[in-house]
Formats: structure tokens, C-alpha cells, sequence
């Protein structure tokens, strides 16, 4: 089947199999950004944006997202350069498995709740497991990254 | 110094962070076949028969790969270096199944549909043998798991398959049952382990293909690419001259893929189809079928004098290393070797015990190795002891710890398999890491406990911990520095980066010897075409080790540099100064920056490429100490715990950075405390794992977090790359203990089982009350 | 998955002839998330998505939940910001995590009568009401006792804004675990109503416990006490890997006390 989407606003048309997930139709075109890290919705790796909205990519049919919107890592080169920074700063990049999910997580974040609080950012990240770092640095770094004013 | 010992953001954090292409997965060939594994569905059988004809049949299914397909060959998957300490008791497939998810045969096809359908074609008939789930069963169980003559140890591991006994080994310095007998108190406790998941981010994968010239081109997300290329040559007798092994970024092993997993299956098929092929585990797999902690029963005993003196202790373990023998012998060992000196002021020590087989997944090794699993026994023995005795845990412990100058016996008696190597303590700041932690959880305020409400009581609690930096005499890592036209220098290591950040920390050893800047000096690691040998990530050796070659390696190209910069300056060597930039005959203040000199040893006079191997065997292996003080809080109704604060303050000599250091601690913790509240591996009473996805096997979230607070001691050990020691494991081994602790402190309660789940908790505070009414 | 027909309706009519004329081999799908973990293979998959309404709306007394709306629009809506419902926003605020919740309908929820829910527990304890293309409304907990009956296709989930108070509690492992045990407590000024979830069954109202309450004249702690006994003592409570029954009850009482003390403001 042919599915037209908009992947990092550049309408492209995908031809999958109507059981493929999203996560599959990706990494078959190349964006390897989107991580395979459980198939099931449970780890975060795999995240993209969905219109405004984080979701597991390993969990959504590709072919439900006709004329959808789609963001990866590679859609906000320069925001996740800055969010790398402040990661590099704070020490919070270990094996980076889960950075390029946790790029598009704290992007959002800073567009819904530019503000958030501690709690907030947790409640938020919650879904985006990392078992190297141990989470505190990552806290820092968001930190920073929501206080950056550019 | 300016490179090392500062701060300084990881070489290759922004590309990571940018998605771009860097793990296994991401580097296979277009086209590969899709391999899949058959794994059993039982815990222990016989293979009657196997059918493939259907599969065969099946359009798009390329190779089925079957006992037949292998020399019968018994090896280890350990990944460790030659000859190995782990008995050799694997085939690629056998007619036995030994655990739920154990490999029965493999198919390869052109994609993930057919391979599951040729999966569900193939017929197998079992003969279900009765398994051995109970490991205190495990010896002389009328089951035997390893029956087969083949296997073999490569030298004496107290091995007894006959038995159910992949390992065992027993060792004492003095009299320890005189010593107890004479003991004011004795204090005699037996704790339990579980089986913690590693649970890194990325799944085991691998991905194979031949060249133009017929050589087996490999990445894999492996921790050890020398020796995956040894086994890989031995199991498939495939010269390991036509083996490329490439391992590109690793999303996390923390000691998990340090064995051999799809590695040999994938080459295979590649070699049969001629075609690049790929494997990597589902997640399902990961949990079930890859490996695991050793869990472990660790019986304690303790003598002390009334006036708080420590004087004897006696450990036996048994461990269970699952259905094949990986580290066996190593990870028992290290429970002693790495805890017990940690009181080497007792007039005797004992410890002894055997690792047995059973039918669940293997275990092996694992961030703390052992440690953790030892550290967790004698640092809660040690607060039982203190509570009998009615002195301060702290001041117990800064009477009877180890310093700085000081050694124990057990450092010459036990090694990783071997004899050990005597050392003394040159850097040791374990009285600075207590007096700290103390003062840093605010302990007086709070010790033993206090109420928070009517059902929270909170609590503090404290252990102290070492490890090593890697294996002395056994294990060797090297260096190779490239010198490049316009002054930059290539790293070539074979030491393995997984995300601990040692590409970065030994770019950082390179710069500050080469006094250049960090972004001149370019790193490649683990190739096994282009860098040198290296074991590989393991037994907290890469700083220290492999970081002592590279110091090497750099020391000589700048003694290199400064030959050639002489013979450009037309002087003496002793007359030149080199500051990084370029070097100056002090004479005649004539000068040449690296970029002409380089440039000039390029392409105009004296014409040579510079490039240097050096490589380093540790003589020692200093360990690195931290103790770790944690406040919890325990809900009395529910049973639930909460860290609130856990400070660390470590020994780990210079920190190369500081703040990758940090992440190293900091990462370690919360797995510790992971592996303490959290995570739980059970069985069915068929044998399988219950907790086989993240759904139900729960790693911390950010959500569980605790306020974490790091510190290092000012410590500078002789033998390290500018005063370093070693960080990456030595962070896991304090919480299991430190928070059991500190659960006491709060309400009195002694839990000696991992996990500390909330059921556990509750239940105990039931029977205290009863106990106490 | 393994789909061999996908059937983005245009109508809710199309999707309901659809499931009458091939109920065993056609499959509705609502936000997928559910279904990715269970469902392997499938004839034809159904896709909800452009007929069944994704948002909440009040409309007199009563809050209309469009069961396409995500978890994740529930646990931020200011709609529910009012008496009780704020225990669905906590609920749905617990699920998982935002990317699960993004997919997650509370229709799904519904639907899929998970035993381990946190949603359920919510709703029962709010009265609500369900409202399908062919049986009209039913209340939520009669669907829940009912034998699996035809097809049919949520489209509202229905909630009476009562004047009162609530408590939600789960209690989990860690953040992403499923709840070892479920309490709701809602406490108007006409009755009480508490919902015990994760037991591991299906969640339960303990009416006897209601009743207990809703006739009482004083309301001290020794008597809340009494009622949560009652309340555990009602409802049935099980063993899983996740915990056992003996502790499930142990822990159901204290949050059940604690709930109550905490809506009377003891
Ligand atoms: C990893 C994970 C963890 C979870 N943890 C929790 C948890 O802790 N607590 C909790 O409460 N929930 C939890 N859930 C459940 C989550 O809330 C479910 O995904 C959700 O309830 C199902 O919603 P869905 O829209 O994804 O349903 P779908 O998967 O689309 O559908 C589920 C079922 O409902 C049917 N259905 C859906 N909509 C309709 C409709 N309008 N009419 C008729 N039938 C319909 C479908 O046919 C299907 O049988 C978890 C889910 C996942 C994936
Ligand atoms: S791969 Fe999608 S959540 Fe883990
Ligand atoms: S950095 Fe490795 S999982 Fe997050």
C-alpha cells in the first residue's frame, strides 16, 4: 500500500505492507535515528513526534498515518545540537542509545511546557528509559535546555 | 594538566544525539538475510528429532542451520582471554536443551515474516527431561545437565559436571573455626541474590558479510572484538586471518555482551549463503537467552572481640551460573577476592563454595562481577555485628578497615581463576570516603531513624566497597598513535567504548601527554583489522589498562616528535622545547610548530609516516574504594521504599574526567538500586522466566530517582595514567547492602533476600510485630 | 502485525456492518496500543479513527468523553478539573508514560476490561456510562458483569458531574509497572462509591462497604476503619507473579482507609 506522509514537513510517499509499524517503515527508509530497543511500548527508543504528539513508533501502523505529520532527530537538527550540548556539559550522553528519542522528548517538552517543573520533566521523560546515565545529569541538562532563551 | 583530569563533553555525544548511523543495526548490509533462532520451550530435554522439510520448502528461506551443520566443537561463549577460566561446555547447538530459550537450531531468510514462519514449520520432538530449577538442589541432582564427554576445563576450575559443579574453589588463611570458637560475638547469616538483567538499551546484534576477498567482515555490538574473533575462528574453524571484527558504537553492555551471543550463528549463514546476513535479539530474547547476575547463596560468618575487632570470616557460596558455565569460576571468586580484604585485619579468613548448573539462563558477567553479590553479604553481616556488639557501624568500620599502605593476603591467594597478585594499598582513601559520606547524608541528624508520619520511618544506612583495574598479568591492552600531515594525531585502541566513555577518556590520556588539544588527537576504537589488541571492556580495565598504553604510546611519539623536530632544527634533542604547538631549538630560538614539521616529514625532507604501538600489562590492579551512604524512607503500612538521598564518595585515584567519572557512579548507583528495590527475575515451576519484557521486568525510572550526590577523594595512584584507578563498576556494589542497612535502621527490620519488594518489606515488619508482642 | 485487509471506515455504520458480517475475523483498532502487544494477525483490521469522536465535551450534567480521546488528553483536560472526575485525570495520568498515553483511547480501556486497568476503577467509582452505536447506553458496571455479548462500537463514554470528592491510589513498582492493587473513592452528597482494581481481577465495587457508609450517622476513624475492612473483606483478591493476594489485601486496606480518611478530611 502506499501511505503519503509529511516526514520532517517533506511530504514523502512510503509503500509498506498494511501490518508494518512505523518503527519498521523508518529504519527500512533509512532514518536510523529511531532506535529498536524493545517492540514494546515500553522503552522509549523507538519515539518520534506525531503531529505535536511523542509516541512510540513500534506501536503505530504506518499505514493509520496518512497525511500525518512525522518529526525524528534528523527533522530538528538544530534544537537537538543544542540539546546535545547542554547533554555534553552535563555529562549525560553515555552509550546514546536513547539520546536521538530523548532529543525529540525534551523538544517537545520545551514547546508544551516551556516552565516545567522538576516534576514535571520527570512526569514527562517518564517513558524514555535510560540505563546508563541515571537519569540525574539528563535532569541537569533538560534543565539547562528549557532555560536556554534562544 | 590541562586535557586530563578536566571536564570536558564526550568526543562523539553530538552524532550520537543526531541519530546518525553508529550502532550494529544500523550498519548492516542492505539485503542481509534475516536470521532467526528456534529456542527451546523447556527447561531441560533431550532433541528426538528435528524436522525442517517444510521450512525447507518455504520461497524466501535461505539456509536452516542444525547441529549437523557444526563440527561438534565444546567452547565458551565467556568471552574471555585464552585460555579461559569458564569451562568449555557449549556446542553452537547440541542435542540437549538446557533452559527455556537455549538454541535449538537457526534459520536465515530474506525477511522477519519468513523467518518467523519457517520458525513455526519446523518440528522438533523433545523428550522433556526433569530440570533442575532449585539450586541448593542442584549438586547430585539425579539430573546431570552436562553429560556429554566433550566438555572440559582448560585447567583446574574445580570442575564436576558429573556432579551439577561448573566450578568451585576454597581457600583460608588461618584457622577460622579456631578464631570463631574464641570470638566475644559471632555472627552467623545467610543471604540470597537474584538474577538482575542487564538491561542495556540496545539489543544484542550482529551483522556479517563477506568482502571482494572472500573475508567474514563483522560488526557487533560486543564488548570483547579480539576475542570474538579468536572463538569465532575456533568454533567455525574459519582462519581468523579472514575475520574482520568491527564493533561501532555499543548501546550499553555493562558486562552483557562481554560473551559471545548471535555472533557465530550469523557468521555462519553467512559463510553457507555467501550472503551478508543479521541477528539481532528481540527484547523477549534479551531477558531470556542471553545472560543474567549470578545469583547467589553467600553464608556468612563474623567473630569479633567485645571491644569491636574484627577477627575472622568465613564465606561459603554456592552460585548458580544457569545452563552453561560462563564466568562461572570468576564471579564466585571475585565475591571473596574483591570484599573480603576490605577487613584485612582479621587473624583468619575462609572462603570456599561451588558454582552449580541448573536449567535456567545462563549467567555471567555483570558490572560488580561478584562484588556486588559479596559486598551485599559482608556489609550487612558487618551492621548485624555492630547492632550485637552496640557500637557505631561507622566507627566499627574505620577501626577495622583497610588503609592506605596497608594489605591483605587474599590479594596474592586469589586472582580471576588464578593465583592473585600481592599488592599493598599505594592509594587508599577509604577513612576521607566514610568521613565525607557521613557527613554528607547528614547522618548524625538522622541515624538510626526518624518519623516522617505515622507510617513513614526513615532511615539512613552505609556500606563500603572496592573492586579492581583489570586483571594483572593476564590481560593487556595497546595503543597505536598516528602521526597526519598538518599535526593531528590518529588514536588507534582496541579498548572497547560502550558508552562508559573511553574513547573520550583516552583521546583525553593521548592529548595531555602529546600537550595538544583534545579535537587533534582523532579516536578509533576496536577494529580488529586496524587497532591493536585489546581484551576488551571488561574487569574495570579500560582506564587503567588500555589508558596506560595509550599514555605509553603518546610518551613515546612525543619522544619521537622531538627527535624529528631536532633533526628539522638541526640540534641536539636535549636543546628542543616543545609546548604543544611546536617545538624550539633553545639555542637558537629557531622554531617549527607540528604542523610544518609534520607537513615537512610528509612530503618534503626526511620522508617517514610516525607511528607508534605501545602496549601495557597491569602488574597490579589498584582498587578503587567508595563507600556508600544512602537515606530511605520505608512506608510500616505498605511496605514501599523510597531513596530519598544516596551519596557516594569514591576513591578511583585521578578522575581522566571528572564528570564522565560522575556518570559512571552515578549510572552504577541506580542500578544498584535497581537491583535492590526493583528488579526481579522468577521462575515458573516449568522453568520459565516470568520476567522476560521491560512490562514486567522494571529498571528504574526517572520517576524512582533519588537526589544523587558524587564526590571523589583527592587520590593519585603512582600506577595509573596520570594517578587513575578505576570507576565504571565499583559504583553498583554499595546499594544492596548500604540500602538493607539503612531498611533497618529505619524499622528494625533485617532483610537478607534481593529484591527488597514491598510484599518482602511489609511481611517482615509483620513478623518483627509478632515477635516482638 | 499480519493484516490482510486495512478498512479505514467512513462511517461508524460501515465499521459495525462490518464486525456483524465477519465478527470472527475482523478487528477494531482505536489507538493500537493494546493491540501491537496481543494481536499478531488479523483479516481485516478496522480503523476507528475518522468516526468515532477524540474529545471531551461537557454538555449539561454530564461529560461526554468521545472514546477516541487519548489518556493523554484526559490526564491534562480542565474539563475534569471539577469534584470527583479529577480522579480520571489521576488515573490516566499514572498510565505508562506520555508516548503510550498519546496512543491509548479510553474507549480501548473500556473495551478491553483489563483486570490490571487503572482506568476502570475510575470510571466504575464515577457511575459511567457507555454509550454504543447499537445498544445505546449501558451502565459501565453492568457491562463489566455481562457475558461477552455481539459486536457493537463504543462511541462515548458518558460521566454525571456530581457535586462530591475523590481519591485515586495505585500502587506501583515503579512508575511503568501495572498496578499491584487499585482504589477509588468517590464521595458525594448522596452516596459513596469505592472501586477496588488490580486484584488481580477486574475491578470491584464494595457495595456492602457503601452501604456501610452511606447509612452511617457519625463518621470517626475507628469506623472507617471498620468499613475498609469491610471493603477488603468483600471483594476477592488474588495471587499473580506481581504479588500475592494476602499482601494485595493487606495494602488494599490501608489505601482504602487512607482514601476515606482523606475524602472525610480526617
Ligand atoms: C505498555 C503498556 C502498558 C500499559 N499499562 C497500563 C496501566 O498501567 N494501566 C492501565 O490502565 N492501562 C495500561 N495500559 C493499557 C492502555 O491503557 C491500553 O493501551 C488502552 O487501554 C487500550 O487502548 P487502545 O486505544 O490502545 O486500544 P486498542 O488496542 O485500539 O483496542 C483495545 C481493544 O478495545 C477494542 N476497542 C477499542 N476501541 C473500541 C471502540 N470504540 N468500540 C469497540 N471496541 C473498541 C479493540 O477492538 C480491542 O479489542 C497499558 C498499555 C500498554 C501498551
Ligand atoms: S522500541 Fe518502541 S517503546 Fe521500545
Ligand atoms: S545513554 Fe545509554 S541508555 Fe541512555
Amino acid at each position: 500500500m502506499k501511505v503519503e506522509l509529511y516526514l520532517n514537513q517533506k511530504k514523502q510517499v512510503f509503500d509498506v505492507l498494511p501490518g508494518e509499524y512505523l518503527l519498521d517503515t523508518l529504519r527500512r527508509y533509512d532514518i536510523l535515528s529511531v532506535k529498536r530497543g524493545c517492540e514494546q511500548t515500553s522503552c522509549g527508543v523507538c519515539s518520534v513526534l506525531l503531529d505535536s504528539d511523542m509516541i512510540p513508533s513500534c506501536s503505530v501502523l504506518t499505514v493509520r498515518l496518512q497525511g500525518r505529520h512525522i518529526t525524528t532527530v534528523e527533522g530538528i537538527e538544530e534544537e537537538a545540537t543544542k540539546i546535545a550540548f547542554y547533554f555534553g556539559q552535563e555529562g549525560a550522553d553515555q552509550c546514546g542509545f536513547c539520546n536521538p528519542a530523548m532529543a525529540l522528548a525534551v523538544y517537545s517538552l520545551k514547546r508544551k511546557n516551556p516552565h516545567a517543573t522538576d516534576q514535571e520533566i520527570k512526569e514527562y521523560l517518564v517513558g524514555n528509559l535510560c540505563r546508563c546515565t541515571g537519569y540525574q545529569s539528563q535532569h541537569l541538562a533538560i534543565k539547562r535546555y528549557l532555560e536556554d532563551p534562544s | 594538566m590541562k586535557v586530563a583530569s578536566v571536564k570536558h563533553s564526550s568526543v562523539d555525544g553530538l552524532g550520537l544525539m543526531l541519530g546518525r548511523p553508529a550502532y550494529t543495526a544500523d550498519l548492516m548490509a542492505k539485503n542481509s538475510l534475516i536470521v532467526k533462532v528456534l529456542r527451546s520451550p523447556h527447561a531441560f530435554a533431550k532433541i528426538v528429532s528435528i524436522d525442517t522439510s517444510n521450512a525447507q520448502q518455504m520461497t524466501g528461506v535461505e539456509c536452516i542451520l542444525t547441529a549437523k551443520d557444526f563440527k561438534r566443537f565444546a567452547y565458551t561463549r565467556a568471552g574471555q582471554g585464552y585460555p579461559e577460566p569458564s569451562p568449555h561446555d557449549k556446542f553452537v547447538f547440541d542435542e540437549y536443551v538446557r533452559y527455556v530459550g537455549d538454541e535449538v537450531c537457526a534459520v536465515a531468510c530474506v525477511d522477519e515474516a519468513t523467518a518467523l514462519e519457517a520458525l513455526k514449520a519446523i518440528k522438533v520432538e523433545y523428550q522433556v527431561l526433569e530440570p533442575v530449577l532449585d539450586f541448593e538442589a542442584a549438586i547430585n541432582h539425579s539430573s546431570i545437565i552436562h553429560p556429554e564427554p566433550e566438555i572440559h576445563e582448560m585447567f583446574p576450575i574445580g570442575f564436576e559436571p558429573k556432579k551439577n559443579i561448573a566450578a568451585s574453589y576454597q581457600m583460608h588463611v588461618g584457622d577460622v573455626e579456631k578464631t570463631l570458637t574464641s570470638s566475644d560475638v559471632v555472627v552467623d547469616e545467610v543471604f540470597y541474590t537474584h538474577a538482575q538483567a542487564h538491561s542495556m538499551m540496545e539489543p544484542h546484534s550482529v551483522n556479517t558479510r563477506l568482502d571482494y576477498m572472500n573475508r567474514l567482515v563483522m560488526y557487533s555490538s560486543t564488548q570483547t572484538p579480539f576475542h570474538v574473533r579468536r572463538i569465532l575462528s575456533q568454533v567455525l574453524t574459519f582462519p581468523l586471518s579472514k575475520i574482520r571484527v568491527i564493533k561501532p558504537r555499543v548501546g550499553g553492555g555493562f558486562g552483557g555482551k562481554q560473551a559471545i551471543h548471535g555472533e557465530i550463528i550469523c557468521s555462519a549463514v553467512t559463510l553457507i549463503t555467501k550472503k551478508p546476513a543479521t541477528l539481532t535479539y528481540t527484547r523477549k530474547e534479551v531477558f531470556e537467552s542471553s545472560y543474567s547476575r549470578h545469583p547467589m547463596r553467600l553464608s556468612i560468618k563474623l567473630g569479633a572481640t567485645k571491644e569491636g575487632v574484627l577477627k575472622a570470616i568465613d564465606c561459603h557460596i554456592l552460585s548458580d551460573t544457569g545452563a552453561y558455565g560462563e564466568h562461572a569460576l570468576t564471579v564466585f571468586m571475585v565475591a571473596g577476592s574483591k570484599v573480603l580484604p576490605l577487613y584485612n585485619k582479621v587473624d583468619s579468613v575462609r572462603f570456599h563454595g561451588e558454582v552449580v548448573y541448573t536449567n535456567h539462563t545462563p549467567a555471567g558477567a555483570f558490572r560488580g562481577y561478584g562484588a556486588i553479590q559479596g559486598n551485599f553479604a559482608l556489609e550487612s553481616a558487618i551492621d548485624i555485628l555492630c547492632k550485637k556488639l552496640d557500637v557505631d557501624p561507622i566507627e566499627f568500620r574505620m577501626k577495622n578497615m583497610i588503609k592506605e599502605g596497608e594489605t591483605s593476603p587474599i590479594f596474592s591467594i586469589m586472582g580471576e581463576g588464578t593465583e592473585g597478585t600481592a599488592m599493598n594499598m599505594d592509594t587508599c582513601k577509604l577513612p576521607f570516603c566514610v568521613q565525607k559520606g557521613k557527613e554528607l547524608i547528614d547522618w548524625t541528624k538522622t541515624y538510626p531513624n526518624k518519623s516522617v508520619s505515622q507510617d513513614i520511618k526513615e532511615g539512613v544506612g552505609m556500606a563500603i566497597a572496592m573492586q579492581g583495574s583489570g586483571i594483572p598479568y593476564i590481560d593487556m591492552g595497546a595503543a597505536t598513535i598516528k602521526l597526519n600531515d598538518d599535526g593531528f594525531f590518529n588514536l588507534l585502541v582496541g579498548a572497547t567504548e560502550i558508552g562508559q566513555g573511553s574513547d573520550t577518556v583516552l583521546s583525553q590520556i593521548a592529548a595531555e601527554a602529546l600537550e595538544t588539544d583534545l579535537s587533534n588527537v582523532i579516536v578509533y576504537s576496536s577494529d580488529s583489522d586496524l587497532t591493536p589488541f585489546d581484551p576488551g571492556a571488561y574487569a574495570s580495565s579500560t582506564t587503567y589498562v588500555s589508558g596506560n598504553a595509550v599514555y605509553l604510546a603518546a610518551l613515546s611519539m612525543k619522544k619521537r616528535l622531538i627527535t624529528e623536530a631536532a633533526l628539522a632544527l638541526r640540534c641536539e634533542e636535549e636543546l628542543i622545547r616543545y609546548d604543544g604547538i611546536g617545538f624550539t631549538n633553545t639555542n637558537t630560538n629557531e622554531q617549527i610548530t607540528l604542523k610544518q614539521l609534520s607537513n615537512r616529514l610528509f612530503y618534503n625532507h626526511d620522508q617517514k609516516q610516525l607511528m607508534i604501538t605501545e602496549s601495557y600489562v597491569g602488574h597490579k590492579s589498584p582498587p578503587p574504594f567508595m563507600a556508600g551512604f544512602v537515606r530511605v524512607q520505608v512506608d510500616t503500612s505498605t511496605g514501599e521504599v523510597r531513596v530519598v538521598d544516596y551519596v557516594s564518595v569514591v576513591d578511583c585515584g585521578t578522575t581522566i574526567n571528572p564528570m564522565l567519572a560522575r556518570g559512571q557512579v552515578e549510572g552504577a548507583i541506580i542500578q544498584g538500586i535497581g537491583m535492590t528495590l526493583y528488579e526481579e527475575a522468577t521462575y515458573s515451576s516449568q522453568g520459565r522466566l516470568h520476567q522476560n519484557d521491560f512490562l514486567s521486568y522494571h529498571i528504574p525510572t526517572r520517576k524512582e530517582l533519588p537526589h544523587l550526590t558524587t564526590v571523589f577523594a583527592d587520590s593519585y595512584e603512582e600506577s595509573g595514567p596520570y594517578g587513575a584507578k578505576s570507576v565504571g563498576e565499583i559504583g553498583i556494589d554499595t546499594p544492596p547492602a548500604a540500602i538493607a542497612n539503612a531498611i533497618y535502621n529505619a524499622c528494625g527490620i533485617r532483610l537478607t533476600t534481593l529484591p527488597f519488594t514491598p510484599e518482602k518489606v511489609l511481611q517482615a515488619i509483620h513478623s518483627l510485630k509478632e515477635k516482638l508482642r | 502485525m499480519k493484516i490482510n485487509e486495512y478498512l479505514r471506515v467512513k462511517t461508524v455504520e460501515e465499521a459495525y456492518h462490518q464486525m456483524i458480517q465477519d465478527p470472527i475475523d475482523s478487528y477494531l483498532i482505536a489507538g493500537g496500543a493494546w493491540t501491537k502487544l496481543t494481536i499478531k494477525e488479523v483479516q481485516t483490521l478496522i480503523d476507528l479513527q475518522d468516526v468515532v469522536k477524540n474529545h471531551i465535551e461537557i454538555k449539561g450534567h454530564m461529560v461526554h468523553l468521545g472514546a477516541m480521546t487519548s489518556l493523554e488528553q484526559i490526564a491534562h483536560s480542565t474539563l475534569l478539573d471539577h469534584h470527583a472526575l479529577v480522579i480520571l485525570k489521576r488515573a490516566a495520568s499514572i498510565v505508562m508514560a506520555p508516548g503510550v498515553r498519546n496512543l491509548a483511547t479510553i474507549g480501548g480501556s473500556v473495551m478491553g476490561k483489563y483486570a490490571f486497568s487503572d482506568i476502570i476503577p475510575a470510571l466504575l467509582a464515577l457511575h459511567a456510562i457507555l454509550v454504543f452505536h447499537k445498544r445505546g447506553n449501558v451502565w459501565l458496571q453492568d457491562f463489566l458483569q455481562e457475558p461477552k455479548k455481539d459486536p457493537d462500537i463504543l462511541l462515548e463514554v458518558l460521566l454525571p458531574i456530581v457535586p462530591g470528592v475523590g481519591y485515586f491510589h495505585a500502587m506501583k513498582k515503579t512508575a511503568l509497572d501495572f498496578s499491584i492493587i487499585s482504589v477509588a473513592i468517590v464521595k458525594t452528597n448522596q452516596r459513596n462509591t469505592m472501586v477496588i482494581g488490580s486484584r488481580p481481577g477486574i475491578a470491584n465495587r464494595c457495595l456492602q462497604a457503601e452501604q456501610l457508609l452511606n447509612e452511617a450517622d457519625i463518621i470517626d476513624e475507628p469506623f472507617l476503619e471498620e468499613v475498609a475492612n469491610k471493603a477488603c473483606s468483600e471483594v476477592d483478591f488474588g495471587t499473580n507473579v506481581r504479588a500475592s493476594g494476602e499482601y494485595r489485601k493487606q495494602i488494599a486496606k490501608v489505601y482504602v482507609l487512607r482514601g476515606l480518611k482523606e475524602v472525610y478530611g480526617l
